[in-house]
Parts: structure tokens; sequence; C-alpha cells
């Protein structure tokens, strides 16, 4: 099955999300997100880039610590990546446009997406992203990631143990909680990754520490 | 024994004022004041597109399409939810209901609705996003005082420069 066809979007992707019906906004205490302040600490003014939808208290924190707050939701792009390929498919006459393979169609996104500068950032936020992301597409990311990171720069990812039943947005509410709130899944869940699988996809980095909730969740952080 | 009418049948010639009826069960509402005359406005109405740039002092909304530079000084600018903009903003206050690409500079405070998309950078002192907006740029806030990005370094400059070659694509809000 190629990724096109796969692209389902709004009540359909929540669907096939096995979500089950919306639940309130839980609070969960965050370690993980401890550890990146503190690694943060001595960070003046700093860069910092969110991956996830846009939230306002996120937004309120980081800039209320000085921080220039970089919002691109990439599940969301990604999304729109693959109708515009669609699109592109079904407007070219019979037999003149060919699908793009899967590796193609991750290049073509990360040619037009996640374009800044290298060493740009001092610290990523990425919350319910990398279990989303397409086979081809998520070693690539984390590659362009790791590009991005000033040396000694810090991403902080969020990993589902099995795979996620509920996508959520995600809030930092104070330096150490994080608000759930529970959110249509612009796409599919791909996979819940081990722990081997995360210390290769993260090789480059130069340190990584995981912590593990009651929750399921997985919180890594990476340190370049 | 069948006297009851005379009794209760007040003469017709009654020298009598006629008793008022009962009063309603609810009171009529006073007569509305005045109203006070509404605050300026420049509309910019759905069916319109305009290109170039759009200054001046009193608060405008854009519901149709728009592509230059806006400056508002002492007001607002609203997009409305059908507005398409491709602009540099600057005002007091600069609320997004519809879709919106370019930098907002706002003096006071930038408001993105629910409905509300924004590509771009966004420097104001206060920031209001609410939960289902589209949000792709950069955020910083400005101090109180802080208007113009004269003061960017050299690495900022870098980084917009490199943002803003980003072919931006954003869904169309639902009507």
């Amino acid at each position: 099955m190629n990724l096109l066809s796969k692209l389902r979007t709004g009540n359909e992707a929540a669907a096939s999300a096995a979500a089950p019906a919306p639940s309130a906004t839980q609070v969960r205490v965050s370690n993980g997100l401890k550890d990146f302040l503190w690694l943060l600490s001595d960070v003046e003014r700093g860069h910092l880039l969110d991956l996830g939808p846009v939230s306002q208290p996120t937004v309120s924190f980081f800039t209320g610590r000085g921080f220039k707050v970089y919002t691109e939701d990439v599940l969301r792009s990604w999304t729109e990546h693959l109708s515009a390929e669609k699109e592109r498919l079904r407007r070219a006459p019979a037999g003149t446009a060919a699908a793009l393979d899967p590796a193609s169609l991750a290049q073509a996104f990360l040619d037009a997406n996640l374009i800044y500068a290298e060493e740009t950032f001092h610290a990523i936020l990425a919350w319910d992203v990398f279990d989303y992301l397409e086979g081809e597409l998520l070693p690539r990311a984390v590659s362009r990631l790791y590009s991005l990171l000033r040396p000694g720069g810090v991403l902080l990812a969020v990993f589902h143990s099995k795979m996620p039943e509920q996508f959520h947005r995600y809030r930092v509410t104070d330096p150490q909680t994080l608000d759930l709130a529970p959110a249509t899944a612009p796409v599919p869940p791909q996979r819940a990754l081990q722990n081997r699988e995360l210390l290769n996809l993260f090789g480059a980095f130069r340190s990584s520490k995981t912590f593990v909730g009651r929750d399921q969740l997985r919180e890594g952080l990476f340190t370049k | 024994m069948w006297r009851k009418t005379s009794e209760t049948k007040p003469p017709l010639s009654s020298p009598e004022p006629p008793v008022p009826p009962a009063p309603e069960a609810f009171e009529r509402p006073a007569p509305a004041p005045p109203a006070e005359p509404r605050a300026l406005k420049t509309m910019l109405g759905r069916a319109v597109a305009l290109k170039g740039e759009l200054s001046g002092r009193e608060d405008v909304c854009i519901d149709g399409e728009f592509e230059g530079q806006i400056r508002v000084s002492g007001a607002g600018v609203t997009i409305g939810a059908s507005g398409r903009v491709t602009a540099e903003v600057e005002a007091d206050e600069i609320v997004v209901e519809g879709r919106l690409e370019g930098s907002l500079r706002a003096r006071e405070r930038v408001v993105i609705r629910r409905t509300g998309s924004v590509a771009g950078d966004i420097t104001a002192q206060r920031l209001a996003i609410e939960d289902g907006a589209i949000f792709r740029g950069r955020v910083e806030m400005a101090r109180p005082g802080e208007t113009r990005a004269t003061q960017a370094t050299a690495a900022d400059r870098a980084v917009r420069e490199t943002f803003h070659r980003v072919p931006v694509e954003v869904s169309e809000p639902a009507r």
C-alpha cells in the first residue's frame, strides 16, 4: 500500500487511530521537561522550535523565558504535502505523471519544510510526532533536526510504549507539568519505537536519556 | 335570585375612570438610549481584492483579499474569517480570523482565533492563540515601547531570510 492510498484526514484519520471517545485533559508531571529546562537554564534569548500544533501556554511559557519560539506543525504539513501530491496525480493526464516512491516523497517534503539555517536552535520540542511519521520520513526528519540544533542543543520528544491510542496536544503549563488535551490525529500512528530503535535513530546525538511513565509514555531527551 | 347581572356590571355612564388593564407579566423595556456613534472602521468587503499599501488611524477590517503592507497607528486590524491577506501588518492590535501570510507587528497584542491561520513572524507584547488556530512561524515578545525590529541581530536576519524562502501552503479554514 503506498503512502497516498493511506492518506486519510479528519474524522477518518481519527477513526483509523482507533481513538476512544475524547476524554478530559490529562495533567502529567514531566521529568523530561524538568531536565530539558535545566539544560537550557544558561541560554539567554534562545531559539526554540516546537513541532506540534501551536499552543498558547507553551508559547507563553518559553517567550516568557526570553526564547524566540518557532512553530512548525510537522504532521499537519505532512498531511498537506500528501494531499498536494495526490492532487498533482489526479490532475495529470492519464499516464503522464508517475507517483513518487516513498523515499522521494519524504525528500520532497523536507525540501519544502523544516528549512532553517544549520545550528539555528537551542531546543526542539517534538511531542506526538515521531510515532506518527512515515518510515521513510522518520530517519530523514531526525537527521534534519540534528542539523538544525546547535552543539549542546537539546531535543525533547515523546514516544509511546505501545501503538498510540489517542493523539494529544501538549501544553507546557509550568516547569515540570504538561497538559495533554485529546485531539484528532492528523495522520494515523505508524509504530511504537523500541529502545533499540530509538538508540539507532538518535545515534548521532551526544547523549540520550529516557523517562518512562506509568501511562505508557516515554520522554526522550537528546543532546547534540 | 337572578339579580347578579345588575350587581356586577358597572353602569355604562359611570363617572369614575375606567379601570386600567392588569399589568403585564413583565415590564416593557425602557426605550433604548440613543446609540453611541459607531467607531469609524475601514471595511474591505469579501468581494474586494486589493494590492498596495494601506495606512491610517482607524480600525481596519479585511474580509476580502489584500496583498501588500498595512500600517495602522492607534487602532487595530482584523482579518475576518473570509479574509485572505499576504502582507506585513503593523498595528496596535491585530486579530486574525482568516488567513494571513506575512509578518505581524503589534504594539499591544496579536490574537489568532480558532478559525485563523498565520504563516509568518509575530512580534507583540501579548499573544493569544485559541485552540484550533494554525500558526507556522516565529513568535517574539516585544517589550513595551519596542515596536520595530531594528535591533535584530545578524543571526536573526539570517534565520528570517531562510524562513521566508519557504513556500507556505495553508489549508482553507472551514466556512
